[in-house]
């Protein structure tokens, strides 16, 4: 047992690349053997996962830790460990995996070995962005797991699929390269030898330097998250995506956006992220505004639920942009929140596809009587993503908003609206989808949820009411973390703020020239 | 080893070219209608010639020196085994299609064993007037080989135009020679750089320019703007086996030749060179994958990546000595080993005189050839730079040796062109996984000898993306070795 302790991660990688190579190695036609194989082995890495809990101390430190040499030569190690953090995000992932492929065990009938083997390798990617701990390993999953994507999209997606993966693949390979120079310049300056990240925490490079490199890691992220105005690739991956590939890019990896804030571009370069900080905020709040306002005159239910990503990952942005240890808190929460609730929508959404093959609102109208526990999850999941009390959505807002009131009243009111509009949106969907007559004869007789779909949906649903109604048994986790990295952040930017003050004070008593704003921002390229 | 000439350091080259000149033999007096085993003796030939490597390397003749011309140091060893099995990889990918096209011949095997003569020679010379021999040894024979097809137009014009630019490079590279010489006294490169730094301020300009006439020599080998015009043309032209060599050998050995005098004799005149070498670099990257951008056809746009890829490694070398070589020797590793496969999926294709040759002619191929398709696939994104390939490690290793050497430009103009050049690879794997086959299956199905060349090219970008280490090691033994002066 404390063997599988000691390498737990480590396993959590390992095996879906195992399953991976295993599903691959079976004959083309065995489509059943395939699929069981697939969700078994993402079934034992939940269960794996879940063996992180027990064993996991709220406190701040980084636990499960292991490292060992990779590239020596470079100071390039395998060092993953989880924190607050990342710990509820590696479960996210583990366990909406199997979800996603039982959710699509029936409409995905073509090339379903290869289906199998990239929704594996996603997840081995997934997990690893989470836990990596040094700054290469963390970008060779980031990256490497782009290819299984758009894989995904391009071969089981819809029409404009092969439009929705090169766009995808695109914009987040555009994101991230810059950031790799960033990683480089920042290795180089620091002089430490190592990739690690928590040894760069530790010794922050100087501030002007610090405003190129954070804006290089933010485009990466901010792309991802995605914050206004970078979601332009969004609307088109999740909507041409098959729904296994919708539930893990809106589940899974625009979360590795803002966590990418939370552990690296915030942590590695404190005073450029204090200094960006109102922007963020400001670009989060425009983004929770455009997200819903767009999301209500969406005429395809899958593009509101995209649209609706947009706005609630604002949310997200909001909370560390205030970074108080409630609003990271909040925004964490929000991250597992968005992926249960919209992973549970685009799960919906797709179900009714396998059965109507339309998406579009104006084709449905009165379902609640042909699919009562249809109709019954889908009211739940929509009361959960607009935020009511008692469902997780609102334990998440709240604390969001309640820790950026200090950080700007009039972003908390703006964002205030932005939940108003989410019920009107979600409700009106609602209403046009549900309620009224059952007109349209094509809907008459259509099949309620079977045992499958309702195996993949009532977790999730108890889920997202365990975490309305039990938050401390999350937020217990994150806290210590949330709050490390705040104080981490506060004392590494108030002395150097200080001296850098008095620095450009000293040389402008010398000179006699006007104050230099920020000291050192042109040593970067030299 | 006063007095005696140490031929140790040309064992490998001496046994490739007796090969050759064996091959040549075997077929003159194999009975007509019968089929000479050439390239068995090819392999057989190159794989001696690696093993006398190894000896070398292994042995006391490790840094052994032939008449203060031609090394055997741990530099030019690398070299040796990376050309040795480009070869061999290039001779595996030619039979089969040799048969499809009717023209299994064994002057294709000898003319190989002969330029690789040359390209040995290239890596191993400490003098410029070897360096020049050989380098002529390897381009002759390239003529020879790019239009072995008599029957295609195209191959004739590639041989042709090959030809008469190689031979003006050949030109502008002798007049730099003649240059250095005329300044320094000595064609010996460790003593150029001696008399290069004794120099007077009014005849650092002859050298300067020598200088630069030397770079445009090897501009045309390494096929970086704007000495490139050939390539598209040449590559497209040439039988595809050989235009596979020619992208990952050519390069190999021009660049190790380069490395080497730039760091060996001009490390002196780096503060002209430098800027030079970076303003090729950034020009050949926007130029390479921009034009790659507008190529449907699939020898067209591997011709421009393989000039895109001459950019990259030229961010390397303003950064030599430094990180700049053992950078540079890792990433022509992974490189040949994915241009040999990129072409050599084309060439494993080949029936009946056809292969593929738009992009769109790969449509479906997952389907149909699914190893083929998933190994096209790790070549190309090893191509683009994704983690977990030889790709991404190497231009993580020339994009940091920029950055360290305080050249930051180069490596965010070497980026943003990755992201471009994601663009034209993928395109391939949209329409090999994306796209539903169109028509006939007319393609060759793949002969074990190319599988097993393929799939060990996929095998070394693979494992070089997630297990570098080892290799990494090697190279910076190797760029080491070059510091050390002789």
């Amino acid at each position: 047992m404390s063997q599988v302790n000691h390498h737990l991660l480590s396993l959590l990688v390992a095996l879906p690349v195992a399953g991976a190579i295993l599903v691959a190695l079976t004959p083309r036609a065995a489509a059943t053997l395939q699929k069981t194989l697939g969700l078994a082995v993402s079934g034992a890495v939940l269960a794996l996962s879940l063996l992180l809990l027990p064993g996991f101390r709220d406190v701040a430190t980084m636990q499960f830790v292991e490292r060992a040499p990779w590239i020596p030569a470079w100071g390039i190690s395998y060092y993953v460990g989880v924190d607050g953090l990342s710990l509820w995000l590696v479960i996210l992932s583990t366990f909406l995996t199997p979800l996603a492929l039982l959710g699509s065990w029936r409409s995905i009938h073509d090339r379903v070995r290869e289906f199998v083997v990239f929704m594996l390798l996603l997840e081995a990617g997934m997990v690893g962005v989470f836990v990596a701990l040094d700054l290469f390993l963390f970008y060779v999953f980031w990256e490497a797991m782009l290819i299984p994507m758009y894989f995904l999209i391009g071969i089981w997606g819809h029409e404009r699929r092969i439009y929705a993966a090169v766009k995808f693949f695109l914009y987040t390979f555009a994101g991230s390269v810059l950031m790799l120079v960033a990683f480089l310049v920042l290795y180089k300056t620091a002089g430490l030898g190592t990739f690690g990240i928590p040894e760069l925490v530790a010794a922050p490079v100087d501030s002007g330097l610090q405003v190129w490199l954070f804006l290089a890691c933010a485009l990466a992220f901010a792309i991802k998250v995605p914050m206004w105005p970078f979601h332009t690739w969004l609307p088109d991956a999740h909507v041409e995506a098959p729904t296994a590939g919708s539930v893990i890019l809106a589940g899974v990896l625009l979360k590795m956006g803002g966590y990418g804030f939370l552990r690296l571009a915030i942590p590695l370069f404190p005073n450029a992220a204090m200094q960006f900080a109102p922007l963020v905020g400001v670009l989060a709040v425009i983004g929770i505004l455009y997200g819903a306002l767009v999301s209500l005159v969406q005429p395809d239910l899958k593009k509101l639920v995209a649209y609706s990503s947009v706005s609630h990952l604002g949310f997200v942005m909001l909370g560390i942009a205030a970074f108080t240890t409630t609003g990271l808190v909040g925004s964490v929460y929000q991250m597992l929140n968005h992926g249960i609730s919209t992973g549970a929508l685009f799960f919906l959404v797709g179900f009714l596809y396998d059965r109507r093959h339309t998406r579009l609102i104006s084709e449905f109208g009165g379902l609640k009587a042909a699919m009562p526990w249809y109709f019954a999850v889908f009211l739940l999941i929509s009361l959960s993503s607009i935020a009511v009390p008692g469902f997780n959505g609102f334990v998440g807002e709240f604390l969001i908003l309640m820790g950026s009131w200090k950080f700007s009243p009039a972003m908390v009111v703006a964002a205030s609206i932005g939940v108003i509009l989410a019920a009107g949106y979600v409700l009106w969907m609602v209403k046009r989808v549900f309620y009224g007559e059952l007109s349209n004869p094509k809907n008459q007789g259509l099949p309620d949820l079977g045992a499958r779909e309702a195996f993949v949906l009532v977790p999730l649903v108890v889920l997202a009411l365990l975490m309305g109604v039990a938050s401390p048994l999350f937020t217990r986790r994150i806290e210590p973390a949330a709050d490390a990295l705040v104080r981490q952040v506060k004392q590494q930017t108030q002395p150097v703020r200080a001296a850098s003050a008095a620095a450009a004070a000293a040389r402008a008593a010398a000179t006699g020239a006007a104050p230099a704003g920020v000291a050192g921002g042109s040593e970067v390229r030299r | 080893m006063t007095g005696v000439l140490d031929l140790r350091p040309i064992v490998p080259a001496v046994i490739v070219a007796l090969t050759g000149v064996f091959v040549l033999l075997v077929q003159a007096f194999t009975p007509k209608g019968k089929a000479a085993p050439s390239s068995t003796l090819s392999v057989t030939g190159l794989v001696a010639a690696l093993l006398s490597v190894w000896l070398l390397a292994t042995g006391g003749a490790r840094g052994a020196v032939m008449a203060q011309a031609v090394a055997a140091d741990d530099f030019a060893l690398f070299f040796h085994a990376l050309i040795l099995s480009i070869a061999v990889i290039a001779v595996l990918l030619s039979r089969s299609y040799l048969e499809a096209n009717g023209m299994e011949r064994g002057e294709h095997y000898a003319l190989l064993l002969f330029s690789v003569v040359g390209m040995l020679g290239l890596v191993s010379s400490l003098e410029l007037v070897s360096l020049f021999v050989a380098l002529e040894i390897m381009s002759i024979a390239l003529y020879g080989l790019a239009g072995m097809q008599r029957g295609r137009v195209q191959s004739q014009e590639a041989a042709l135009k090959y030809f008469v630019t190689g031979a003006f490079s050949s030109a502008f590279f002798l007049y730099g020679v003649a240059l250095l010489y005329g300044v320094s006294g000595s064609t010996q490169l460790s003593r150029v750089a001696q008399q290069l730094a004794l120099l007077s301020p009014d005849t650092s300009g002859l050298a300067i320019l020598g200088t630069a006439l030397l770079l445009v020599g090897f501009g045309f080998k390494i096929a970086s703007v704007p000495f490139h015009m050939w390539v598209p043309d040449v590559y497209e032209g040439a039988p595809t086996p050989t235009t596979a060599f020619m992208a990952a050998g050519v390069k190999a050995a021009a660049f190790g030749a380069l490395l080497r005098v730039l760091a060996l004799a001009l490390p002196g005149l780096a503060a002209s060179w430098r800027p030079l070498v970076a303003v090729l670099a950034i020009v050949t990257m926007v130029v390479g994958n921009l034009a790659a951008l507008a190529q449907p056809r699939l020898k067209r746009m591997l011709a421009y990546s393989s000039i895109a890829h001459a950019g990259y490694l030229l961010t390397a070398l303003v950064a030599a000595p430094g990180l700049a070589g053992e950078a540079m020797l890792f990433y022509l590793v992974g490189y040949a080993a994915v241009n040999l496969g990129g072409f050599g999926a084309i060439a494993a294709l080949a029936r009946e005189g056809r292969e593929p040759v738009r992009i769109d002619d790969l449509a479906g191929l997952a389907q149909r050839r699914p190893a083929l398709a998933a190994a096209l696939a790790v070549y190309l994104v090893s191509l683009t730079g994704i983690p977990l390939t030889a790709g991404f490690v190497g231009k993580f290793y020339l994009f940091n040796a920029a950055v360290a050497a305080g050249w930051v430009t180069l490596a965010i103009v070497g980026v943003v062109m990755s992201v471009v050049s994601a663009y034209y690879y993928l395109g391939v794997v949209v329409v090999m996984y994306m796209r539903d086959p169109v028509g006939e299956d007319t393609w060759a199905a793949v002969s074990p000898a190319s599988g097993f060349a393929l799939a060990f090219s996929a095998g070394v970008a693979l494992v070089l993306g997630v297990w570098p280490a080892p290799l990494l090691a090697l190279a910076r033994i190797a760029a080491h070795s070059l510091l050390s002066s002789y």
